[in-house]
């Protein structure tokens, strides 16, 4: 378990630092504590539409988690949402892959074999977000609400996938909202947390905000 | 100020953030170019910058045009292996990666464009990156149907990549998920995969434990990596980090002039050598705009301590055996910072034991020395340590602790008469524990002559460092396994002992494994004239084959050895080397021959004496024979008398091959 430390910051302060971040052409990973469960989805969805009006080439995602069920269900969510937006944003050769990955999406998603679904959703999840879109300019930021309900709808693996520690600035951007410090929201039976890699020191900060 | 120049890594750093590692990066450049090793593993402690390394140094083959540093087109698949539940994703994703890179490769002439056949293969990886109901490796199924499975159609990719003269990168971080994650089969089929030549594949797998510990998982161990330790940062490039923090922080921020020597000390005290800690509290002084690493530490206490439980719990829990020697930590992590060392030397993560202690052995322990960090609220163990029970933990996983928990059972009772009043005695001033207890166990090492004053001081704090070689730590782990050194306990009749012996048989290989890689670097170090005198010092391997009573072990420590000696050559120009090499042989006659009187004495059947007698003299001659059959024939000018003898045991040896004695080949 990680020592849980509390820090107080700005949202606005804190929000255009990574908008400029990613005007500058990197990611984020970031963890916001919110303890008011029910103001979750409402700071997610005002966040959202702040980097929407700020980011004209970036499409973010809001999900709430307790409502997205397994992490299947945050992909499909996820890969609609960007599939739905993105003939606006994107063009040319990346257009065409992107229109083959969406056939293949929305094909499957018809009929077949669901156990391997999440398997899957990630391999199209890699190539779009991965793969594909980096070439475009198109940025995805996720923000997920109720984020402490991947610790029970989550395994390690899906842990592991979100984490990507392989690059930095790894797409998609991340912005979470729980009500707990990350390591423990992801912490693993043997004690351990993948993500506290990824958030390095802030895994165990409880960031909150004040918003103006 | 710049903020972000140090901001804290969220994953791999590279780029501008990167510092130092210039000889690393040239080892990598080397490899990728000239084929001096084939594959490489890259292990180090958590934090250390492993994949930080690696991915810098795909950053500057890619500045390059993806080439190596000679010119050579490269393809680079990069992959951190727990992101996958198992083989068949991960592979999946790479015919995916592999089949992006093909076209990008064509499109700028890494490849040749219009290759209808290369054209083809990105199509079918791509095809088959898609089919979730792949094999990772073929099956009765997928035979049937006649489908290639994933390595194959990976495989025959490679083959036509490698036939146009490219080279394939495959980059595999958090290797060591392999060892739950895959099948005996498809940890084969990988191999196999490496081990083709044809396929031009440079594999560099990322992992903190060492290669072996991750291969012992599988039951055919085969490691075509050559490991690299990744230590912490050298005096150069914590400089350089410094010089960072001067030009972003202005004066009062430069720490490098000879005037502030104190303040770097600190840092370093604090800090240890490693990039992320430096890199943190560098990120730190910024930010609260205060270059006072005392003050920093202070205020950022947290993150230091929290590092030290990742890096002590990962030596205890996830390395298993040797590198979780805390003298490893030292070793690798905190370099010559021998301050700072001094913190961890009377620290023993024992809220982790007392997790895992089911079964209470060490409750009564911790009863006499927790105390609760005031400031945190956290609850701290210590121990008093006794040179035999570190010598047990250190080389030991906690269910070997287990094991020994007899023996532990005296110095358990042993602790039993200290109270909390005379740990006050001893330090005298306890408003300081929290900051300074750690600072003031006292420790000594193997080596110091007044360890048995130690011994005697039942009732004194202390803590034992034992700064041995890595190679010895292995060597001795096998001789452990064996159940020779165990000092109270080596008799074969030990109920414990009894119970090991069937784990003995199972994990043997991999102590072989590492006495082998032990024994390959010797022989690469020496060849490439590097620390020769270090090359030649293997006298642990020696102690491990003098120590081990099995006598299929025994053959299979004579085969790496004898391996070894084969390999080694320029002996021509470097009369000191054969000295010592020929001291060496001295040294493997003595030892050898002293297992030969134990199993004379001990209680093995006439048959296992005999067996175990002719292995040892099969040893003997042949590591001789390599003398003899002209490999360092030169120098025999050098020692008449080694000539005899090793004429002598050669003829021995001859003689037991031929008479059929069991055991010999």
């Amino acid at each position: 378990m990680q020592e849980e430390r509390r820090i107080k910051r700005s949202w606005k302060e804190f929000s255009e630092r990574l908008i400029a971040r990613v005007q500058d052409g990197r990611h984020f990973a970031e963890a916001v504590y919110e303890p008011d469960r029910a103001a979750q989805t409402e700071r997610a969805a005002a966040a959202a539409q702040q980097f929407a009006a700020a980011l004209p080439g970036c499409i973010p995602v809001c999900v709430d988690l307790e409502k997205a069920g397994d992490f299947a269900g945050l992909l499909r969510i996820v890969l609609d949402a960007i599939f739905t937006q993105i003939p606006e944003k994107a063009g040319g050769e990346a257009g065409e892959e992107i229109d083959e990955l969406a056939a293949e999406f929305y094909k499957e998603e018809e009929g077949a074999d669901r156990s391997a679904e999440s398997e899957y959703l990630k391999v199209v999840f890699q190539e779009l977000l991965e793969d594909i879109l980096p070439e475009t300019g198109v940025r995805v930021i996720l923000i997920l609400a109720h984020f402490e309900a991947a610790a029970d709808s989550w395994d390690r693996y899906d842990f592991g996938f979100m984490r990507a520690n392989n690059f930095i600035d790894c797409p998609p951007s991340l912005l979470l909202y729980a009500d707990r410090a990350l390591c423990e929201v992801s912490e693993l039976p043997d004690g351990s947390s993948p993500f506290y890699n990824i958030f390095g020191d802030s895994g165990s900060l409880l960031m909150e905000f004040a918003y103006e | 100020m710049n903020d972000q120049m140090f901001a804290v890594s969220k994953g791999a750093v590279t780029g501008a953030d990167f510092i130092g590692r210039e000889e690393e990066l040239g080892f990598l450049d080397a490899a990728a170019d000239a084929g001096l090793v084939k594959h490489i593993s890259l292990h180090g402690l958590p934090h250390v910058g492993k994949s930080s390394l690696v991915m810098e140094w795909v950053h500057r083959r890619e500045a390059d045009g993806m080439r190596t540093a000679s010119g050579r087109p490269l393809l680079v698949l990069s992959e951190t292996t727990n992101r996958y539940a198992g083989f068949a994703p991960l592979f999946r994703r790479l015919a995916r990666s592999l089949s992006r890179e093909i076209r990008n490769a064509m499109r700028d002439d890494r490849l040749p464009a219009q290759e209808e056949t290369l054209t083809a293969l990105s199509d079918r990886l791509k095809e088959i990156s898609r089919d979730p109901r792949r094999e990772g490796v073929r099956t009765d199924a997928s035979e049937a149907s006649g489908d290639g499975d994933l390595t194959e159609v990976i495989s025959s990719a490679l083959h036509a990549i490698g036939g146009n003269g490219v080279r394939t990168v495959l980059i595999l971080d958090e290797f060591e998920a392999v060892a739950e994650n895959w099948t005996e089969e498809e940890f084969l089929a990988f191999a196999a995969l490496l081990l083709d030549r044809r396929t031009e594949l440079f594999c560099i797998a990322v992992s903190r434990p060492h290669i072996s510990y991750i291969t012992s998982a599988f039951e055919r161990q085969i490691a075509p990596f050559v490991p690299h330790l990744l230590p912490s940062f050298p005096d150069r490039d914590v400089l350089c980090l410094l010089k960072r923090l001067a030009e972003a922080g202005g004066e009062e921020a430069d720490l490098t002039g000879p005037q502030h020597a104190a303040g770097r000390n600190r840092m370093l005290y604090y800090c240890g050598r490693n990039p992320y800690l430096l890199t943190c509290m560098a990120g730190a002084m910024l930010e609260e705009n205060c270059f006072s690493p005392d003050e920093i530490f202070a205020r950022r206490r947290a993150t230091y301590r929290q590092h030290f439980h990742d890096v002590v719990r990962f030596m205890l829990r996830e390395e298993k055996g040797a590198q979780k020697s805390f003298s490893h930590v030292i070793k690798c992590y905190f370099g010559t910072s021998e301050d700072y060392a001094d913190i961890l030397k009377g620290y023993l993560p024992l809220g982790y034991i007392e997790r895992e202690d089911r079964e209470g052995m060490f409750a009564e322990v911790f009863d006499r020395f927790s105390f609760t960090d005031e400031e945190t609220g956290e609850a701290w163990y210590y121990v008093t340590v006794s040179p035999a029970f570190i010598d047990y933990l250190y080389t030991d996983t906690l269910d070997e602790i287990r094991d020994v928990r007899d023996l532990l059972t005296g110095f358990i009772h042993s602790l039993r008469d200290i109270t909390r009043r005379e740990l006050e005695e001893v330090y005298p001033a306890p408003a300081d524990w929290n900051e300074e207890l750690l600072l003031r166990f006292r420790g000594h090492t193997k080596n110091d002559p007044s360890r048995a004053e130690y011994r005697a001081e039942s009732n004194t704090l202390y803590a034992v460092w034992l700064p041995v070689k890595r190679s010895y730590i292995w060597c001795t782990m096998a001789a452990l396994r064996s159940g020779q050194i165990l000092g109270h306990s080596n008799s074969p009749d030990e109920p414990w002992i009894k119970d090991r012996r069937e784990w003995i048989e199972r994990n043997e290989q991999q102590m072989i494994d590492m006495a082998s890689t032990s024994l390959f670097f010797a022989a690469q170090k020496f060849n490439e004239k590097k620390r020769r005198r270090d090359a030649l010092d293997v006298m642990p391997v020696l102690d491990a084959i003098s120590l081990t009573d099995h006598a299929a072990i025994l053959k299979r420590y004579a085969n790496r050895f004898v391996k070894y000696f084969g390999v080694l050559g320029d002996l021509r120009n470097d009369p000191e080397a054969f000295d010592l090499l020929n001291g060496h042989l001295q040294y493997v006659q003595d030892r050898i021959r002293n297992p030969i009187s134990h199993y004379a004495r001990s209680s093995f059947s006439p048959e296992e004496k005999l067996k175990n007698r002719s292995l040892c003299i099969y040893l003997l001659g042949s590591i001789y024979s390599c003398f003899a059959d002209g490999r360092v024939a030169e120098k025999k000018a050098f020692r008449p008398e080694t000539a005899e003898t090793v004429r002598a045991a050669h003829e021995a040896r001859e003689r037991y091959r031929e008479s059929g004695v069991p055991g010999t080949p």
